[in-house]
């Protein structure tokens, strides 16, 4: 039986697309009623000045991504990382043939809707270049073509319910992208890098909230518990605090994570997007773009741990939109200036993303009448300042912001030999390389300890600002993003229109200049994570360009391309969650617990310490909750990713004097459980059995208890400790005056057990090192209890701006 | 019309017994091991991962119970013999269904089948699947609409239930009566298709366990290397740590089955063509055709290409189809749907053709039977019937409870290949496996060197290089090149039990295949040769987890170990690659003058 006249039609239709001239050819050879023409409406169709039109820009769209590639990679290689390059592409080269491509469109003049197939044609080219089959790839070959391939087909086959299909698809991938998550998880906490300590920031933000910040002596013998502004916890405390509260997080910490990542990203970018008045299903797409933008986006998410950062990221497109529409829009709505004031306080609570917005102020003061015309727009403002500036002042004063800026670089190889390297040469002590997985990034190596005379190490070294350098930067991203995001950006940008395109170009190009260059100038402020910004926020006009491309009546080679890539990146997203990519995800394994109970058990009343230099070894993340889980103080070389070298927990006059310093340091801390994971220091505690009495070992962990420790919080004076919480000490006197064997800062105070009032002590600081700085306690009442904490933030904010106190650090 | 009725029904399962009968020792060719009395029986020769995952009566007691049963063996043990007679059944009432009731079709029924069998031998995971296929295509020419769709439900709901790779088969088939549909029916069509998926997905998305695998160094392997670099994990379902299919094994198994479908596809078509005055493609032909493309991509094309073709994306893609070989699946279903296309004289000369009169002397089974000592399938034959069984419990003792149960944990994991690779004898495989080997110092400057090497002429021979403690200093043994019967022979006043070979630094340059003999002197060569094992190809040493799993070691390696102390080792190279074979460091472990090593005296008191 015979094709009917109506698909016949469709299919002459379609012949005017390269692609589908051999799709013909071929269904036509198959087909019984078009077989004896095919051929010749093949050729003659292939004369029509249409035809040759599109073969050109096919053509043009192909030189575009091989020059692209040329650009980023200096060269060209087929299929294989291995196999040896075609092509090399020198800046003049590269130059030439950007000419010829300007030439060439000059003179094609491609219309709007023709622009996402350059982009297809270039899609080609990736597709065979071995740029797939690169290790950091989202997407990884050489396999990974397999899938493109199917999708492809599958979304060509399936081209006439694409509208029916790709809401389904939407909607599947979050729940897909969930169960890949659980899998993987099987039933642990996530626990890689910052995790734990997003989660202990969590916790702690639910018992202290809003007085933060505040004193947490449960760390390192009483800690500034700041850092809920600097990390931006707080927004995604705000965001979840229903289930924050309401559940236990230490159970439902992989469910945030979910919510966050595979449900309000999407969702946000999908807000965004019907806020800009695109169609839903550029929206849909634009959703599905956000989850599948770039490896580098899971890894900062699910390896990091820095879900701040990801929640802000996820609000800054909601953000532009909106202030889009205050400068598009004749009159904005009320619900519209209120969910302005939200997502900016939200999306400030990580700072660094102010600087995002920098081009859209800039545009904005050009356009302050307009904006002044706004029935909402003063009142905005208003709210937005009068919510941020207290908390963004109080940030900039107790975390030192200013001083942070102006941080002098450490020159990686460039530092000097220190003193504390004596008791380590006679220890055997190698060179030894910070195991972090970060600084798979860009940094491996870093030194030994080093204590007052070091420069402060940062993630990345400081690079001299040159072209090759940024070039790197933006290339190493681009491995990592979908390729649909960088090739479809610039048609997408052109497909948009006023100042949606004013403000998503300028934005993404201040992106780029900041992930680039700006990275080499201040490496301490890791603005390579701008590229992964970038990146997210190109979902949007990239989806307006892939939404043009679906909704053309035919599929071409450019849907067969763009379908399968897009399909394909949700699986390799999956991939990437079931711990199948270089990016490592780690989760919380049995040792965490066996951990906890063994501090638990042998601990007593005295603090545990963790010797040598703890970084990623507590099943892939950090110390943080671990006071949390045990109740007991701990005392580690720090409990979150903040140094990037080797730093010893025992300060350097204590290291001086080997194992008798060793043993006053742990005496003066009131150690009564030491737990050593490094090789060295294992031995060192294990061949003075007198002194430390092995317990058991937890994988690499030994634990020793000490045979005698002070089993006292006080080095002068005398009195109890009632109990130690994350903000507080509670404490009774039995003597007026004494020294208690906590960390002193100038933000504390003492009260009288449920009040807030000062109890009348005079509180001092007591030197013990250079380092090191004990509670001295003045004409305390006596046999009461006591409290020993933080002022309160309005306080702080006052001694700050206002005096009285003395100042913060 | 009764007997006809009878006939299609039981002559394929008539002839299938039958098959079985003549033929005992195909039905058991991968394994065969008795352990108390017991006789179990599997076929694992593409896929180094345990079968009965998939077993059909496991996977449909866990659909419907939601629980695994209790004992996977004596599924494994029965339920491929059953699922073959629901095989042939299900062929029967299909020819019936579209009305073909001639003994024509039952014998091409009968003859595919003895087809399926005679390349798979018994294999749970294929069997399983494919014996409701044929229930579904033809309940869907049952003529009653309330029946037809209850049939259609249910069969398919079995076809899934088997596995969710039974997708692909389906799947085709479904798209192809979508597209064919028109106007009102179209709806209901697509919700049935949606339906369909749904329960795809949601039985994908719930019934992939994971399985046990042990615990298997990175370094390790247990299949042949496909030639690709790295190894292929899949997007989603289970990775194992190491690749579990044999696609080596595999692409030259169904080489001349694919080749033969695929002639037969394009013939079939041609035919057609010519002979109706409808369009081709006809329908039901289409998926047909796309599923024969689909299996010559996977088969014939280079692994770096196959592995982009949509056989392995759909393994990468699917739950859980990462653990078998789709192929074999649609190679299966393939032959087994042919039947009711061909002639039977075609489909017997065309299995004849592809059975027996292979150039190369290699017939597609022997990848199923592949063994170091048997170089032919007649061979693998006389060596199965002598031997009775292939795995022996040599002292006849009645095992203990953990000892079988430690039997049946390596029998039933990946690690089978290597046993069967290695013909292990239970003795070994229960006994302790040290994980650090002593071999005796050998020194450069040591005169004269325990051993006198003698190595096939024009040999770059100088000992010391051998023991000089330097992997950039080589043996080359033979004129260059591997040609085949390259050799190397060793031979010490002191026996020896224990023999390593390292390239070093040209790890390229290994043997690719090996026959190894033992005996007293070097000059008797022949007798040496006689009583030789071969290892061809060379897939790496024996090595043993800590929880007694074999697996291979780094194929650059040669380490043996010898079954009774030796005076001299033969070693001579069987292949012919463009690489040479270098030796750059040589190791030998002298056996104890008494004669027995502790290891081996705690054995024979076991």
């Amino acid at each position: 039986m015979g094709r009917s006249i109506t698909q016949s039609h469709r299919w002459d239709d379609a012949a005017s697309l390269p692609f589908m001239q051999v799709v013909y050819c071929l269904h036509g050879f198959m087909d019984h009623s078009v077989r004896a023409n095919s051929l010749l409406m093949f050729f003659s169709s292939c004369r029509d000045p249409r035809c040759i039109r599109h073969l050109l820009l096919l053509l043009t769209g192909m030189i575009i991504g091989g020059t692209l590639l040329l650009a980023l990679n200096g060269e060209i290689s087929w299929w294989e990382e291995s196999d040896a390059p075609l092509f090399f592409g020198g800046l003049v080269r590269v130059g030439l043939l950007s000419l010829g491509i300007v030439g060439a469109l000059w003179g094609l003049q491609p219309k709007r809707d023709e622009l996402p197939h350059l982009s297809g044609a270039a899609l080609l080219i990736l597709f065979c270049a071995e740029w797939l089959s690169l290790p950091f790839s989202l997407l990884q070959g050489p396999s990974i073509r397999g899938e493109i391939l199917f999708f492809g087909f599958l979304a060509v086959t399936c081209w006439p319910f694409r509208r029916m299909l790709l809401p389904i698809l939407v909607v599947f991938t979050p729940f897909f992208l969930s169960w890949c998550f659980f899998r993987s998880a099987d039933g642990r906490l996530l626990f890689s890098d910052d995790n734990p300590t997003f989660l202990y920031r969590l916790l702690l933000l639910r018992e202290h909230f809003p007085s933060i910040p505040f004193y947490n002596p449960l760390w390192n013998a009483g800690i500034d518990a700041r850092d809920f502004f600097a990390t931006g916890a707080l927004n995604g405390f705000l965001l979840f605090s229903p289930l924050i509260y309401l559940t236990d997080l230490l159970s439902t910490y992989n469910i945030l994570i979910i919510l966050l990542l595979f449900f309000f990203v999407p969702g946000a970018l999908f807000l965004a997007g019907r806020i800009l008045r695109f169609s839903p299903l550029t929206c849909a797409l634009a959703s599905l773009l956000s989850l599948t933008s770039s490896l580098l986006w899971y890894r900062w998410a699910l390896q990091f741990g820095t879900l701040g950062f990801i929640t802000s990221s996820a609000l800054l497109p909601i953000v532009l939109a909106l202030g889009i529409q205050f400068l598009e829009e004749r009159h904005l709505p009320l619900w519209k200036a209120a969910l302005t004031v939200v997502a900016v306080s939200l999306m400030l609570l990580w700072s660094p993303s102010g600087l995002v917005c920098i081009p859209l102020l800039a545009i904005s003061l050009c356009a302050l009448p307009k904006l002044f015309r706004q029935r909402w727009w003063p009142l905005t403002t208003i709210l937005i300042l009068a919510v941020n500036v207290p908390w963004i002042t109080l940030f900039w004063s107790v975390s030192n912001v200013s001083s942070f800026l102006d941080t002098p670089h450490q020159e990686v190889g460039e530092q000097a030999p220190s003193t504390d390297e004596l008791f380590y040469r006679d220890l055997n002590q190698e060179e030894r390389t910070v195991q972090s997985s970060r600084s798979q990034l860009s940094v491996g190596t870093v030194s030994r300890p080093r204590f007052s005379e070091r420069k402060t190490v940062f993630k990345h070294k400081k690079e001299p600002i040159t072209f090759d350098g940024a070039r790197k930067r933006l290339r190493e991203a681009l491995h990592n993003a979908h390729p649909l995001l960088w090739l479809f950006l610039v048609p997408g940008l052109l497909l948009l229109s006023g100042y949606t395109r004013l403000i998503f170009t300028v934005t993404l190009l201040w992106l780029l200049g900041l992930g680039t260059v700006g990275a080499l100038i201040k490496p301490q402020l890791e603005l390579d994570r701008m590229l992964v910004i970038l990146l997210s926020l190109a979902s949007l006009p990239v989806a307006r360009a892939i939404s043009s491309v679906l909704e053309e009546k035919r599929s071409s080679l450019t849907s067969f391309l763009t379908c399968g890539f897009l399909i394909a990146g949700i699986f390799s997203v999956g991939s990437v969650i079931l711990n199948r990519s270089v990016v490592p995800i780690s989760f919380q394994d049995e040792e965490v617990e066996e951990i906890s109970a063994a501090v638990k058990e042998h601990a007593g009343e005295g603090r545990t310490l963790f010797s040598g230099f703890i970084l990623h070894d507590f099943s892939g993340g950090h110390l943080a909750p671990l006071p949390l889980m045990t109740g007991k103080p701990i005392l580690a070389s720090s409990p979150v990713h903040n140094l990037w070298s080797y730093q010893q927990i025992f300060p350097k006059s204590f290291l001086e004097r080997e194992s008798e310093g060793i043993q006053e340091y742990l005496d003066l801390m009131n150690v009564s459980l030491v737990f050593a994971h490094e090789p060295k220091w294992r031995a060192f505690f294990e061949r003075q059995p007198l002194l430390y009495h092995q317990v058991g070992r937890i994988g690499k962990f030994s634990f020793f208890t000490r045979s005698s420790s002070p089993e006292s919080y006080f080095l002068e004076g005398s009195g109890e400790i009632l109990s130690q919480s994350s903000g507080s000490v509670r404490f009774r006197l039995t003597e007026p005056d004494g020294v208690l064997r906590f960390q002193s800062f100038p933000f504390l105070t003492v009260t009288q057990e449920g009040g807030t009032a000062p109890a009348g002590c005079h509180l001092s600081s007591r030197q013990i090192d250079a380092d090191l700085r004990f509670v001295a306690l003045h004409g305390c009442p006596t046999e009461v209890p006591l409290e020993l904490r933080a002022v309160s933030p309005v306080v702080r904010w006052k001694r700050s701006y206002l005096g009285g106190g003395g100042s913060e650090e | 019309m009764m007997y006809r009725y009878c006939a299609f029904f039981c002559f394929p399962g008539v002839l299938l017994t039958l098959f079985y009968l003549f033929s005992a020792d195909i039905r058991y060719t991968s394994v065969v091991t008795e352990l108390s009395g017991e006789l179990y029986a599997l076929s694992l020769w593409s896929n180094a991962f345990s079968p009965w995952e998939e077993d059909l009566f496991r996977r449909v007691v866990h659909f419907f119970a939601g629980r695994d049963p209790s004992d996977p063996l004596h599924f494994a043990k029965y339920s491929s013999t059953l699922s073959s007679i629901l095989l042939a059944l299900g062929l029967g009432f299909w020819h019936l269904q579209r009305g073909s009731t001639h003994w024509r079709g039952a014998a091409g029924i009968a003859l595919s089948l003895c087809f399926f069998h005679f390349l798979y031998g018994i294999n749970a995971t294929n069997a399983a699947l494919i014996c409701w296929l044929p229930w579904l295509l033809g309940s869907c020419w049952i003529r009653v609409p309330l029946l037809r769709s209850i049939a259609v439900g249910s069969s398919s709901l079995l076809l899934v239930s088997a596995s969710p790779v039974a997708a692909l088969l389906f799947l085709p088939f479904f798209l192809g009566e979508w597209s064919e549909a028109r106007g009102s029916t179209r709806g209901i069509r697509a919700l049935g298709l949606l339906l369909a998926l749904l329960l795809v997905c949601f039985h994908l998305l719930t019934s992939t366990s994971e399985p046990f695998f042990p615990d298997y160094p990175p370094t390790g392997h247990i299949v042949t290397d496909d030639g690709v670099a790295g190894f292929t994990r899949p997007l989603t379902g289970i990775s194992p740590p190491i690749p579990v299919v044999n696609r080596t094994a595999l692409k030259e198994a169904l080489f001349f089955p694919a080749l033969f479908l695929i002639l037969g596809a394009l013939l079939h078509g041609f035919f057609s063509y010519f002979r109706s005055a409808t369009a081709f493609p006809t329908r039901g032909t289409l998926p047909l055709l796309f599923l024969t493309l689909c299996l010559a991509l996977d088969v014939l094309l280079p692994e770096a290409l196959a592995m982009i073709a949509p056989l392995e994306t759909f393994r990468r893609v699917v739950p859980s189809a990462f653990l078998i070989a789709p192929a074999t699946l649609v190679c299966g279903a393939l032959l087994v749907t042919a039947s009711s296309s061909l002639h039977p004289l075609i489909l017997a000369l065309a299995f004849g053709f592809t059975m027996f009169f292979i150039p190369g002397g290699r017939p597609p089974l022997l990848g199923a039977l592949a063994s170091p000592s048997s170089d032919s399938l007649v061979k693998r034959y006389q060596s199965a019937k002598n031997n009775g069984i292939l795995l022996r419990n040599g002292s006849r003792k009645k095992l203990d409870e953990k000892e079988l149960a430690q039997l049946r944990k390596v029998f039933f994991s990946p690690s089978f290949a290597v046993i069967q690779y290695y013909d292990l004898s239970m003795r070994v495989l229960l006994a302790p496996h040290p994980t650090h080997l002593r071999y005796s110092r050998l020194r450069h400057h040591h005169h004269p060197l325990p051993l006198h090497l003698s190595a096939s002429p024009n040999s770059l021979l100088e000992p010391e290089t051998l023991v000089d403690k330097r992997f950039d200093t080589r043996v080359r043994v033979g004129r260059g090149g591997q040609r085949g019967g390259e050799f190397l022979c060793i031979e010490s006043e002191q026996a020896m039990k224990r023999v390593r070979l390292t390239p070093g630094d040209f790890f390229t340059d290994f043997p690719r295949g090996l026959l190894v003999g033992t005996g007293e002197r070097c000059a008797d060569k022949k007798e040496l040769l006689r009583t030789a094992k071969r290892y061809a190809p060379w897939e790496g040493s024996l090595h043993f987890t800590d929880k007694g799993f074999p697996y291979f070691g780094h194929q650059a390696i040669v380490e043996l170990p010898l079954e009774k102390p030796a005076k001299a080792i033969l070693l001579q190279q069987t292949e012919v690659a463009y690489f040479d074979w270098s030796i750059a460091e040589l190791k030998v472990a002298f056996a104890k003058r008494a004669h027995h090593s502790e290891e081996e005296k705690s054995l024979e008191r076991k």
